[in-house]
């Protein structure tokens, strides 16, 4: 799918991908997207990060809304800022944490972990998703339901981790694609894939957008007032 | 310029005590630190031998607590 993405555009995708397993989260979806839209280079990234949609408060929100993974630096999923609002150093923090434990300490070590076998998991995953689909105004509810089958598993061992996008994500690169067709565009542009994850009106988008005081509209109108083309 | 991000760090540091959504926010991450803190602790006292007994002592809750709650990871050592 991704042979028509130019450069730029694919990289957003690998970056997306990077987040998620920086997060230590085991599927790509569109928050990880806008995630790292927000950090690329280029007229998109700069829109965003201009209207105070920042790859840090992105990574905040997402982490609001999903929890973090074993294995997330801390150092990155928690509100920095807000912690420096009521004198609280995450930096100092760390560095008393690491100290006393060890480098690699300061990390998320999830308490309730969905076990079980991977279907078990990716149920859990699914009752996530939706959640937010049910309730976009995205309450800081962290998943705090009764664990599911705690059914011993084996733990799926080594190998590369498999991380896959959410269909909602590929929905939204099926997205990209129609906004370069509409334009008449040959290749897929970060812009294309900008447009088509800031107007996705379900998942995890709208409400991170909405908590850092934006919308889908607003942002959509910016990149195109950017990128109008005499057609 | 400078000037002017000085204005907005003094507007941000002000906002602070009084701004719902900075105040939320913090509350918020805090309660994640002091999970992940007490997950370190709890596992490393484990490790040093620790009962849950004394563990839910120094936490200030009942032994059944800290034990549903942390058994399952820090369990067997």
């Amino acid at each position: 799918m991704l042979e028509r993405f130019t450069g730029d555009a694919r990289g957003v995708v690998t970056g997306a991908r990077e987040d998620a397993l920086r997060l230590g989260h085991d599927w790509i979806g569109c928050e990880h997207l806008l995630l790292a839209l927000t950090a690329a280079g280029g007229e998109v990234g700069t829109i965003l990060r201009d209207l105070g949609i920042t790859p840090d408060r992105v990574r905040w929100e997402t982490v609001r809304l999903a929890g973090a993974g074993r294995g997330a630096s801390l150092s990155d999923v928690l509100d920095r800022d807000a912690l420096a609002s009521i004198g609280i150093d995450l930096d100092a923090v760390r560095g008393k944490v690491e100290a006393a434990f060890g480098p690699g300490a300061f990390t998320a070590a999830p308490a309730r972990r969905p076990r079980g076998r991977r279907w078990v998991r990716r149920r859990v995953r699914r009752a996530r998703q939706a959640r937010w689909a049910a309730a976009p105004a995205g309450g800081g509810a962290r998943a705090a339901g009764p664990a599911e089958a705690p059914a011993p598993g084996k733990g799926s061992g080594a190998g590369p981790r498999r991380v896959p996008f959410t269909p909602r994500a590929r929905k939204c690169l099926v997205h990209a694609v129609r906004e370069a067709r509409a334009e008449h565009a040959g290749q897929i542009g970060v812009e294309h894939l900008g447009l088509a994850i800031v107007s996705m009106t379900d998942g995890a988008v709208p409400p991170i957008l909405s908590a850092l005081g934006s919308s889908g509209p607003r942002l959509r109108a910016e990149i195109l007032s950017h990128y109008q083309q005499p057609s | 310029m400078l000037t002017g991000m000085e204005a907005t760090l003094e507007l941000a540091g002000n906002a602070a005590s009084n701004d719902p959504d900075v105040g939320l926010r913090a509350v918020a991450a805090l309660r994640v630190l002091t999970e992940q803190l007490e997950i370190l602790q709890v596992d490393n006292a484990r490790t040093l031998g620790w009962t849950w007994e004394k563990i839910a002592d120094r936490l200030g809750v009942t032994k059944q607590t800290v034990h549903r709650k942390h058994g399952r990871r820090a369990g067997r050592r």
